[in-house]
């Protein structure tokens, strides 16, 4: 059993190998692989959210304490609904079957 | 001097112009910008990914390394990896107090974004110029 491609040298070693993307790709596409890959998302959106909130705070708008509420509630709606928006809308967009190919 | 100053800081504080870590204006300024760029970056970028599920090895490569998925990632990694940089570094300035351990973890904040960032263009640009 080779060194996974996480390893030091790993991906040196495996680089040729023809196994080694389909090693990945059965990482990548099973369950928790996705449950992961649809996390990291929801965490990227959801600090760009986060991040357009401070951009609002730089112009001197938004501090009052129901505004402040207010954004934190639509931060994390925005980034759910997003997230979910992207995922199958840009799934069908990005490849026709791509919403089987995510949700088989 | 004026009768009615406009704001609050002292006449000395204003001459010297800067807070007590001598620069960060260039970071915040520069965090902000890289935080516009980020958002239609990371849109495309998360669309480009979900792309890529379940695809075999020889569509992937062909996806990104086509031109146009090829320059918005290059441009993805460069504006998210300077952002992060900036980021990890006002935490470490936060919240490590102990000046050798503070130097240390910026040292190690820099080489990391580096040699990931380098590593994933250099990844891209393989892919492109399909060496």
């Amino acid at each position: 059993m080779s060194a996974p491609c996480c390893w030091p040298g790993g991906c040196w070693r495996r680089r040729q190998v023809p196994g080694a993307y389909a090693a990945f790709q059965s990482a990548a596409a099973s369950f928790i692989g996705r449950i992961v890959l649809f996390g990291y998302t929801w965490a990227l959106i959801h600090h760009m959210l986060g991040g357009m909130r401070y951009l609002i705070w730089d112009t001197g708008r938004g501090f009052g304490a129901d505004e402040r509420e207010w954004l934190v509630r639509a931060n994390l709606v925005g980034s759910i609904t997003l997230t979910i928006i992207l995922w199958v809308v840009g799934g069908y967009l990005m490849g026709g079957n791509a919403v089987r190919r995510i949700m088989p | 001097m004026s009768a009615r100053p406009s704001n609050m800081r002292t006449p000395l504080g204003r001459v010297r112009g800067y807070g007590s870590a001598k620069s960060g204006t260039e970071d915040f300024i520069r965090q902000r910008l890289t935080a516009i760029a980020n958002i239609p970056l990371t849109i495309s970028a998360v669309l480009i990914v979900i792309s890529l599920i379940g695809r075999n090895h020889a569509a992937v490569a062909q996806i990104l390394g086509s031109t146009p998925v090829a320059i918005v990632m290059v441009l993805f990694i460069i504006s998210v990896f300077y952002h992060m940089r900036i980021g990890m570094q006002v935490i470490i300035e936060d919240w490590v107090h102990e000046e050798r351990a503070k130097y240390a973890l910026l040292v190690l904040n820099t080489f990391f974004t580096i040699a990931v960032g380098l590593s994933s263009i250099y990844a891209i640009l393989k892919l492109s110029f399909g060496v």
